[in-house]
């Protein structure tokens, strides 16, 4: 305890200037009672040295920057330099990129040395997925003519909650991965584009080999086909003994063979929009649908007209089915970003759809309908039960029935693909009928809406034109 | 262990006890605004708290509080206080419960004089050396600023290790008796270097640094400051 005395030269502040007996000149915080010209002794430890004071604030500042910078960092590295997701190119080599929100590629990793000296001399970092698959794809496929490409998302635990929105992203980037592919002009290379769960790609990685392979493999063991063969075989060797169909969502991408690419969904309802989503924006593929869709465009305007004809005096109920049609011949051909945004209005319409079915069954009761007709309602009721039931917006599901015959024989048809994937073209005829006879019953009950039941339907179809004319700006 | 009071502090309370009434009267004085705030907190909001009885009771609390701490008790003196003040008001506010017409003693008196002006008035104190010292302070304080320097700039500037600080002194001390010298000094308003060179064997360099301080230390000794020079002589003499 070294106790000072000295005299108090100035105050400012919450500072003391003194002089003490040994001629410093020091300064202390000031204590109430303290005067100019005081007598006052202290303690050693009470001088506040003028640095402290200018250190003190410093070290908060810094901390304070050091924590938003923390936070900062916390809260945009997931969005903006995060891996979002993997995909990776099996030809006779392995590539795998590690792609970001943007689909931009963040690290490219190889899997030996023969590829690490392909890669050399190209520069892939920070170049979109479509860019760099076709400059490998140009450097690698002379050799080969089947190129498997696995995507898949990486799991993140933090954000599980929008899961529409991740799939929705996720399904654009497997439609890059896809339009590279068919766009590609290098012969005739056959390619799959699979998507697969994250599983695959721990698997991958605790074997240290691609995605692709360790589906191949995975598969090999299931079927129960020897691996160490498959090894060294080249990936397109090694496809076309083991089926990796049943793996996840494949997408077969053959150019010179048209054989559509019926994609097998997931038993998850929102993966079933996203590949009818899919399906849209290639007509070219699918000439078959196309047809269909054109039957279905046919019949539906068919019966728009009679009512415009046969029934002038209820302009509400006109109004209806001719929307109807319009917003299904729309959903078939318009690009696939339309659809995501559709789903908030097919949701308001709801009301709605529950409605029609209704209406259309007592008609049915009513005039008794031809036998041919009978599945269809009850397809009908089924989907209704099943909406009901769920409550999830199905994407095409409510609002136009019509649609439906769209993803429904799907799963017939995968069915049949998941035990031989052969007979993939025979499946298709087999979807045929199924459609055809829906469009023949709706158009019934349509026009008997009009032709017969007048009194009925004019508390119903208030409603509805009140509420369509709201989703359709929107569209 | 609690933080204690700082050594400063209790050599104030203890001139307090000592009956240094001035700076009694200076330290309530600053510590207005803390017992106002005990008073709010016990009493809630009133008209006119400052003219209030519970103020008064609580400058009266205060002053009591500042003669019976004691700093061995290892006890802040600001709980302390407000530990006294709070029984008091306590009290107080009991004891007029029986009787509610209660007439503010600020009622009675005409001036509008403060409390403690009126009552806790000391005759025995000598101003007279206080606001001398106070007032010399001011002045040397003035000089200072003709030679274009400030108390604060001291703090960093005056030299820290004793040796350099006698040598200082004693180059002040030179200045301040040699009539000369000092007359330079106060003309150029710098330290007169050429002709210091001849009293004393320093570089140039020595006195440019410690400049501000020598400045200071030959002002010091040229004024009325006794306590002051008392020390600097104390300094070289040892």
């Amino acid at each position: 305890m070294m106790k000072q005395k000295g005299i108090i030269l100035k105050i400012k502040k919450d500072l003391a200037v003194i002089m003490t007996s040994d001629c410093r000149i020091i300064s202390i915080r000031v204590q109430p009672g303290m005067d100019v010209g005081m007598e006052i002794s202290f303690n050693k430890n009470e001088i506040v040295h003028k640095k402290n004071k200018l250190v003190l604030p410093l070290r908060i500042t810094a901390g304070v920057a050091a924590v938003f910078v923390i936070i900062f960092m916390i809260f945009n590295s997931p969005f903006r330099n995060g891996v979002y997701a993997y995909v990776t190119i099996d030809a006779d080599a392995s590539i795998e990129f590690e792609v970001d929100k943007d689909n931009k590629i963040i690290k490219v990793n190889t899997f030996d040395a023969d590829t690490n000296e392909l890669l050399k001399d190209m520069d892939l970092r920070h170049q979109p997925i479509d860019v760099a698959i076709k400059e490998v794809i140009e450097k690698t496929s002379t050799k080969d003519s089947t190129i498997l490409i696995s995507a898949c998302l990486k799991e993140n635990k933090k954000i599980k909650s929008n899961d529409t929105v991740q799939n929705k992203e996720f399904s654009q980037l497997i439609d890059v991965c896809k339009s590279v592919v068919e766009d590609d002009v290098y012969g005739d290379i056959q390619s799959k584009v699979v998507e697969v769960p994250y599983t695959y790609k721990k698997l991958a990685d605790s074997n240290k080999i691609s995605i692709g392979r360790s589906i191949v493999y995975e598969k090999a063991k299931e079927q129960g086909i020897d691996i160490e063969e498959i090894k060294k075989e080249s990936i397109g060797e090694a496809l076309k003994k083991v089926s990796i169909d049943d793996v996840a969502i494949v997408h077969d991408v053959k150019k010179p063979k048209k054989i559509a690419d019926e994609p097998i969904p997931k038993v998850e309802p929102i993966d079933k929009t996203a590949q009818t989503e899919k399906k849209d924006p290639k007509p070219i593929e699918e000439p078959k649908d196309k047809v269909k869709e054109a039957v279905e465009a046919k019949e539906k305007q068919e019966p728009e007209i009679k009512p415009d004809t046969a029934a002038k005096t209820k302009p509400e109920i006109k109004i209806d089915p001719e929307k109807k049609t319009d917003t299904a011949v729309k959903k078939v051909t318009e690009p696939k970003p339309e659809t995501g945004t559709k789903l908030e209005p097919e949701s308001k319409t709801e009301p709605k759809a529950e409605i029609k079915p209704e209406i259309e069954q007592k008609n049915q009761v009513d005039t008794k309908p031809v036998p041919k007709s009978e599945p269809a309602p009850k397809a009908e009721d089924e989907q209704k039960s099943e909406s009901e039931a769920k409550n999830v917006p199905k994407a095409e599901a409510k609002p136009d029935p019509e649609i439906k015959p769209g993803p429904e024989p799907k799963f017939e048809a995968d069915k049949k693909l998941e035990s031989d994937i052969k007979p993939e073209p025979k499946s298709e005829p087999e979807i045929k009928p199924e459609p055809e006879p829906k469009p023949e019953t709706d158009p019934k009950p349509d026009a008997k809406l009009e032709s017969k039941p007048e009194p009925k339907p004019e508390p119903d179809p208030k409603p509805e034109s009140d509420i369509k004319p709201d989703p359709k700006p929107e569209l | 262990m609690r933080k204690q009071e700082t050594d400063s502090f209790l050599d104030i309370i203890q001139r307090i006890k000592d009956g240094d009434v001035l700076l009694r009267n200076k330290f309530i004085d600053d510590y207005k605004p803390f017992i106002l705030k005990c008073v709010y907190k016990l009493v809630g909001n009133k008209d006119n708290l400052t003219q209030s009885d519970e103020y008064s009771i609580a400058l009266m609390a205060f002053n009591e509080a500042l003669d019976a701490y004691d700093s061995d008790k290892n006890i802040k003196f600001i709980s302390f206080s407000k530990e006294i003040i709070r029984r008091r008001i306590i009290d107080y506010i009991r004891s007029t419960k029986k009787n509610n017409i209660t007439i503010p003693f600020s009622y009675f008196s005409e001036n509008d004089n403060n409390f403690e002006e009126e009552y806790l008035y000391d005759v025995s104190s000598d101003y007279c050396s206080y606001y001398d010292t106070k007032e010399e302070i001011k002045n040397l304080e003035h000089e200072m600023n003709k030679y274009k320097m400030t108390i604060e700039e001291l703090i960093n500037s005056s030299p820290k290790h004793r040796d350099t600080r006698v040598l200082c002194l004693n180059i002040a001390k030179i200045i301040a008796e040699d009539e000369a010298l000092f007359r330079k000094f106060e003309e150029k308003k710098t330290l007169p270097y050429n002709e210091l060179q001849k009293h004393v064997n320093l570089c140039r360099r020595t006195l440019e640094k410690n400049r501000k301080f020598i400045i200071a230390m030959v002002l010091v000794l040229k004024s009325d400051l006794d306590v002051l020079k008392k020390y600097i002589f104390d300094t070289i003499g040892r």
